[in-house]
């Protein structure tokens, strides 16, 4: 009885799966760059928000939009300086101290989900909030914080919070 | 005495996966980033920016670590008489996929090396790059398996081979005496540094040590796959081990998943952009830390790939061809993508087909 090689047929079916592999991960290519396109004309909120994160915006907190906001903070007047905070950010959506302020005054008033969204956003729009050197690192009184609410946030909280935790934590990224 | 250099000179890839985690998980304690004492991929885009290849000053820090690991090969090579000019084998191609190992670690945010520390940090997400660079690694054996050769590399002129370690030999002197204008790490991740001198000495010893044991993350698990033997994953157990040792030692091993350092939770991209490097790496003989010590040894084929590996660092910044924290970018994913097809057709390109 001859023995039988499948050494061949195997290798066959192997340069097929490639190849069907290949096909499938270019039609993929094909359409992620399609899609790719579109968002950058349609200002995608992946790219935009990619950009606006890039870009790192600074805006003076000495802007007259945000004084109000920050006096009634300071006062300790909360649910002014959200009303004030929430106008603001009206026409300041890329100012990262009014997210901050929001973000705290928020925290100070229970508000778990919209704190940790609005800290997401103030980190997305300057990185040097998680830069341990940095004189504006927020996460000496955060990182205590966001353990504490974990237990208690879920769906996009919980996604928030992920965020915040990875960018405090450091690394090289 | 001579039993103790008999038995290393017979276990020099288990020492040089020892010396490797120890570096990696030193550098950390010395001041790199968390989880990042060592990466190839992570210098590679730090030196690009420090070379104004892009313009993030974040990940901009001439980190002497990177032009150490190819003049301490240099050294080694020298001191063995192993440095041989040598060129011929696809260099282009090496070039193109050099880049693409930097992209599919910039994906997955970390090289092979990065991969096993990340790991040692207690980080789970890791253990998706691991999957995808077996997964990959496995694929380019399979290739390797049915012929696939980018070409024979000849002896050339010896000024070749001297090209990049003349060039990385000025890097290592900017690194350590150039004013912080130009060596940059003014802000995040490029901040956190070890001092210059401890950083450049550390890479020269870990450099030597892979040239003489040809040590190399993609290539112990190629190694592995081809032969079987569990003894060819040593150097890589070790280097696992001895970083997870400093880290239980100095409380730096914190287990988890969302809240690890340089990582994202964007799983499938993690696999396929480690998927990306370890076919890649499978095919040009080695992980971006070898190509590094193959360049040191005159290889001009592998300084191809570093050369690559370089311009690739600045564009994964430039065009944003990685993931954040948030998870992979939509270029990260086209890039990723378009690896995949680049580097399967050049398996299906140079395999043997007699």
């Amino acid at each position: 009885m001859p023995e039988v090689d499948t050494g061949g047929k195997r290798s066959d079916l192997f340069e097929r799966a490639v190849a069907a592999a290949l096909v499938i991960v270019a039609l993929a290519a094909v359409i992620a760059a399609v899609r790719l396109g579109a968002a950058a004309v349609t200002g995608g909120d992946d790219l935009l928000a990619e950009l606006r994160a890039r870009t790192e915006r600074r805006v003076s907190a000495e802007r007259e939009q945000i004084r109000p906001a920050l006096e009634a903070a300071a006062r300790g007047e909360r649910e002014l300086s959200r009303r004030e905070a929430e106008a603001a950010l009206g026409g300041l959506a890329g100012n990262s101290q009014l997210h901050l302020l929001l973000a705290d005054v928020y925290r100070g008033s229970g508000a778990i989900a919209p704190a940790l969204r609005e800290y997401r956003r103030t980190v997305e729009l300057l990185r040097d909030y998680t830069d341990r050197r940095s004189p504006q690192f927020i996460g000496a009184g955060l990182v205590p914080w966001l353990r504490e609410v974990r237990p208690v946030v879920e769906g996009a909280a919980l996604g928030d919070l992920h965020y915040l935790q990875r960018a405090l934590a450091g690394g090289c990224s | 005495m001579k039993w103790l250099l008999t038995w290393c000179k017979a276990h020099l890839d288990l020492i040089s996966g020892a010396a490797v985690g120890l570096a990696g998980a030193g550098l950390v304690l010395l001041g790199n980033p968390r989880n990042s004492g060592i990466c190839a991929s992570c210098f590679a885009e730090n030196v690009a920016g420090a070379l104004r290849l892009h313009a993030d000053p974040r990940m901009a820090y001439l980190r002497p670590e990177l032009p150490g690991f190819l003049l301490g090969a240099t050294l080694a090579a020298l001191a063995g008489r192993g440095f041989q000019s040598r060129s011929g084998s696809a260099p282009l191609v090496r070039f193109f996929l050099g880049a693409f190992l930097i992209i599919g670690s910039a994906v997955f945010l970390g090289c092979p090396i990065k991969v096993m520390l990340r790991l040692a940090g207690g980080d789970l997400t890791g253990f998706a790059g691991l999957g995808g660079l077996v997964a990959g690694a496995w694929v380019g054996v399979r290739f390797l398996k049915k012929g696939f050769f980018l070409g024979k590399s000849t002896r050339t002129g010896a000024l070749a081979g001297w090209v990049l370690p003349g060039a990385m030999a000025l890097l290592a002197v900017a690194s350590v005496l150039a004013p912080a204008a130009f060596t940059g790490g003014l802000v995040g991740a490029a901040r956190e540094h070890a001092p210059p001198l401890a950083s450049l000495a550390i890479g020269l010893v870990v450099g030597a040590l892979a040239q003489r044991s040809k040590f190399c993350v993609t290539g112990s698990l190629r190694n592995f796959l081809l032969t079987r033997r569990v003894r060819q994953l040593g150097g890589l157990l070790l280097l696992f081990v001895a970083a997870l040792g400093v880290n239980l030692a100095t409380g730096l091993f914190q287990p988890g998943l969302s809240d690890q350092p340089g990582s994202h939770m964007d799983w499938g991209w993690a696999v396929a952009g480690m998927f990306l490097v370890g076919l890649g790496a499978v095919l040009i003989g080695g992980c971006p830390f070898r190509q590094l010590v193959l360049a040191g040894e005159g290889d001009t084929d592998a300084g191809a790939a570093v050369l690559g590996m370089l311009v690739a660092g600045g564009l994964v910044q430039s065009w944003g061809l990685r993931s954040t924290i948030a998870g992979a970018t939509p270029a990260g994913k086209l890039a990723t993508l378009i690896g995949l097809v680049l580097v399967l057709g050049t398996a299906l390109a140079y395999r043997d087909r007699t």
